[in-house]
């Protein structure tokens, strides 16, 4: 048991029954954690519309909630690129292991029966949060490189793509039908705009982004 | 409704029947009428027969005797003609009157003529010739002095110059008998003078014998008479007139007059020939009649033909369109009809039903023996009319719920031929009733054993919340005095706040608790079969739905039980419950659910067995435990509580093997 290691994380903890949200709290505050509760999915969701995440968010959801069931609220977590880095974790209580199941098969980091066993759900917070810390470099430095990419014009873009196809100079210059000299000139601004120093930098940054922007 | 649709039927039939006993009443008096004219027109035909006949002979008569009379009097004046010329000629001659030959002549020719004479004017005898065969004795006194008749006559002839007749006069030729004669007077005139005169004596007798025909004298009765009446002469004949057919004549001659009469031999006219001719006539005119009313007879004998297959077409169309099935069977319960949608609802063909006896092929094998009861008390007429229910096997083997409404089949003579049944399929129906119920007896069942599973549920969910609380709250303090970092106040917090969901998880059981409390404290004298007929009811239903049969073996006169009445019937349910689902899966007619209940020394023994596989020894060892079941949808707290319930009894709920199979489940309660 480990305590108070990387504290720069926010639990998230959304059940209906204010008693175990207090609880949770405070298990959670015992080993250095901040969070915050909601009553409802409503409530997590609209605070979510309202903060985007900027720091590793762990949610911890109780499958039974009120109107909108936790793995409705999963669901339309799931929809929202910038809400997928926090990692879920589902409570259920007797009868509801199916459901949580199902939750975890498409995607939920784990799901606890209550009662549970306390500081393991913590250290399973803990698990998530560093994963949601992953999860928002490599969302930042997709963010970054897609900003970048944005500000490339036209030609920058059919010459970094030729550059990435590992073409020389003369070749491009050939295929798009302009002088060798221009070609340069474009290169260097591609380089310069996406922050690399050569084409292998280059090619490195699109590949840690998941999605193909650049190919676009 | 069915059964007033019979009704109806009934009461139309008889409305039917009604106007043809008028009909009928009314046929018996046109009959009657009819032989009364049939009588009326003989007589008629007869009677017109009869006229017609002596009409006719009195006309034939009557056209007769003017022939005969008429060649009497054509005869006489022919007389009177040639004694005039005869008379004539003598003048001529120089001699008074005719010769000899000439009077002999006179009276060749006519044989009724008895003397001719010529007398000169002084009333002197000229000549006198007679006729061959007359006696001259018997006319002598009459030839020679002239009679008064004849004188008249002579002077009329005298005075007037034409000849004439005298009045007739009789002769006589012995005693008593003699004839009547007439003289026929004819003047002889000599130089425009009264000379003579020619007499021709004609006996009456001898007219009607030569001038009357005798085929006519043959048939009738001929005679002369004066015009009042006197008779003068009578043509012998072999028979006197019968006065039937009589004519009248007059022969007129100058001078006199005298009457011919003819009274026919014939009678009146005889009946027999007559009759026969109007039979015949009225036994045509009743064969036309006859024929005509036969021809009448048979058109409206087709309309109704027509009309009747009309109105089968009518009611087959009706029957068929039914969704009712209709089935008849007769006094021996062999079926004579069913409809097509009792065929439809059974699955078998018209031709495998009809003509078969009891037991028949859609009833359940193991109702089989109710079934055949119920129909022999019906045909035995102990029931008259009914609604029940029964159960049908289809020939595909599923079953269906039919509602049965019988009632007697009668035919037009009032008497019973068998029994017509409509019946309706009512398993959808049903279907959805024991749907229904279900849920009924699910929600009733909620504030007792069933929801005990539910209650369950329901607790370890609202008993999660708080104990997750709890752990938390207390992990979260450990955790806090372990890091070392005691926040004394905090921790007092946490473990507030513990406290409190502890209480509110205590509040939770105590809930509870009072909710089992309440079914807890009674305690009454409980006799078992009032608890066996108190759950009854349910016990049919859910017995229905797996077409179960249950048998009560429970004596009226066992002691009773100090317990609670509710929760000892609970217990008995839900073990009764369990042996039918039990039997599930083993074939329908095997499906026999026992609930008994016997004394057995100072304990009350009530035991349920069922025909089902049993419970094999796995699973007997948790037979009792909580939260321990085999069914998919249990809670497992059925048996568990039902031993808690007995143990609270004071008594003891055991479990043993059936023999050959099933289980026995025994209740021991003390009395």
């Amino acid at each position: 048991m480990n305590n108070n290691v990387n504290n720069d994380g926010l639990v998230l903890i959304c059940d209906d029954e204010s008693a175990v949200r207090d609880a949770l709290a405070w298990l959670l505050r015992s080993r250095g954690l901040e969070s915050r509760g909601f009553a409802s999915g409503e409530d997590l969701l609209a605070h979510l519309e309202k903060h985007p995440v900027n720091q590793p968010v762990c949610i911890v959801l109780d499958v039974r909630l009120g109107q909108t069931s936790g793995v409705e609220v999963f669901s339309s977590l799931r929809k929202q690129e910038q809400h997928a880095v926090a990692p879920v974790i589902f409570l259920t209580g007797h009868g509801d292991i199916p459901m949580a199941v199902e939750a975890v098969k498409q995607g939920a980091f784990d799901f606890f029966e209550k009662p549970f066993n306390d500081n393991a759900l913590v250290d399973r917070v803990i698990s998530a949060l560093a994963s949601s810390r992953d999860n928002l470099q490599q969302y930042r430095a997709s963010t970054q490189v897609r900003q970048r990419l944005a500000t490339l014009s036209e030609r920058e873009r059919q010459v970094m793509e030729l550059v990435l196809s590992g073409k020389l100079n003369k070749q491009i210059a050939d295929e798009l039908d302009i002088a060798m000299r221009t070609v340069e000139v474009h290169r260097a601004s591609v380089f310069d705009k996406m922050g690399v120093r050569s084409a292998v930098d280059l090619a490195q940054l699109l590949a840690s982004v998941p999605h193909g922007g650049a190919r676009g | 409704m069915l059964s007033s649709h019979l009704f109806d039927a009934r009461a139309a039939q008889q409305r039917i029947a009604a106007p043809a006993v008028n009909s009928k009443s009314l046929i018996a008096r046109l009959a009657a009428l009819a032989v009364l004219l049939f009588v009326l027109l003989a007589g008629a035909v007869l009677w017109l027969s009869v006229r017609f006949e002596a009409a006719d002979r009195q006309n034939q008569l009557d056209t007769e005797l003017h022939q005969v009379a008429f060649g009497m009097r054509t005869a006489l004046n022919d007389h009177l003609l040639t004694m005039q010329q005869i008379a004539g000629l003598t003048q001529q001659a120089g001699a008074l009157g005719p010769t000899t030959t000439e009077l002999a002549a006179l009276l060749r020719d006519r044989p009724e003529a008895v003397i001719a004479q010529v007398r000169s004017a002084d009333d002197q005898i000229v000549t006198t010739r007679y006729a061959l065969g007359t006696s001259l004795n018997s006319v002598s006194n009459v030839v020679e002095v002239i009679p008064y008749e004849s004188r008249v006559a002579l002077a009329n002839a005298q005075r007037s110059n034409t000849p004439a007749a005298s009045s007739p006069y009789f002769v006589a030729v012995g005693e008593g008998v003699g004839f009547e004669v007439i003289d026929l007077w004819a003047p002889i005139l000599a130089q425009g003078q009264f000379a003579g005169a020619v007499r021709l004596m004609v006996s009456l007798p001898k007219l009607l014998n030569e001038r009357v025909a005798t085929t006519f004298a043959r048939d009738h009765e001929v005679s002369l008479t004066e015009p009042d009446g006197t008779l003068l002469a009578r043509r012998i004949s072999a028979n006197r007139g019968r006065g039937v057919y009589t004519a009248t004549q007059l022969i007129d001659l100058p001078g006199t007059t005298f009457v011919l009469r003819a009274n026919s031999l014939r009678g009146a006219p005889s009946l027999i020939p007559n009759m026969v001719t109007s039979l015949v006539i009225v036994l045509a005119a009743a064969l036309i009649l006859t024929v005509a009313l036969l021809v009448r007879d048979v058109s409206r004998r087709l309309a109704s033909e027509r009309r009747i297959a009309q109105q089968e077409a009518f009611r087959r169309a009706m029957e068929d369109s039914l969704v009712t099935g209709l089935r008849a069977r007769d006094m021996q319960g062999v079926v004579t009809y069913v409809n097509p949608a009792f065929c439809e609802m059974v699955g078998y063909d018209m031709t495998e039903l009809l003509g078969r006896a009891p037991p028949m092929p859609y009833w359940p094998p193991e109702a089989r023996e109710e079934y055949t009861k119920r129909l022999s008390a019906r045909l035995s007429g102990e029931v008259t009319r009914e609604l029940f229910e029964a159960v049908f096997v289809r020939k595909n083997g599923t079953r269906i719920m039919v509602w049965v409404a019988e009632s007697p089949l009668v035919d037009e003579r009032g008497r019973q031929t068998g029994w017509m049944a409509s019946v309706l399929d009512v398993t959808e129906k049903r279907a959805i009733e024991d749907l229904n119920r279900q849920q009924e007896e699910k929600l009733a069942a909620t504030a007792r054993l069933a929801s005990m599973g539910e209650v369950a549920s329901t607790l370890a969910h609202e008993l999660n919340q708080p104990l997750a609380a709890i752990s938390s709250y207390v992990t979260g303090s450990i955790n806090m005095l372990e890091s070392g970092v005691l926040r004394a106040d905090e921790v007092h917090g946490a473990l507030v706040q513990a406290q409190a969901q502890a209480q509110r998880a205590g509040a939770i059981i105590h809930s509870v608790h009072n909710f089992v409390q309440r079914r807890q404290p009674l305690r009454e004298a409980v006799r078992a079969s009032e608890v066996v007929q108190n759950i009854m009811p349910l016990l049919e239903l859910v017995a229905r739905k797996h077409t179960a049969r249950i048998r009560i073996d429970v004596d009226q006169a066992l002691p009773t039980v100090l317990g609670d009445r509710v929760m000892l019937e609970q217990v008995l349910l839900n073990l009764a419950r369990n042996g039918i689902e039990a039997m599930s899966d083993i074939a329908a007619e095997q499906r026999l659910l026992v609930i008994a209940a016997r004394q057995s020394g100072a304990n009350l023994l009530m035991t349920v067995t069922d025909q089902g596989p049993g419970i094999d020894g796995a699973v007997r060892d948790k037979l009792f435990t909580p939260f321990y079941s085999t069914k998919p949808q249990g809670m497992g707290m059925g048996l568990s509580i039902c031993r808690s319930v007995a143990e609270s009894h004071g008594g003891r709920l055991t479990y043993r093997d059936g023999e050959p199979c099933g289980a026995v489940f025994e209740l021991s309660l003390p009395i």
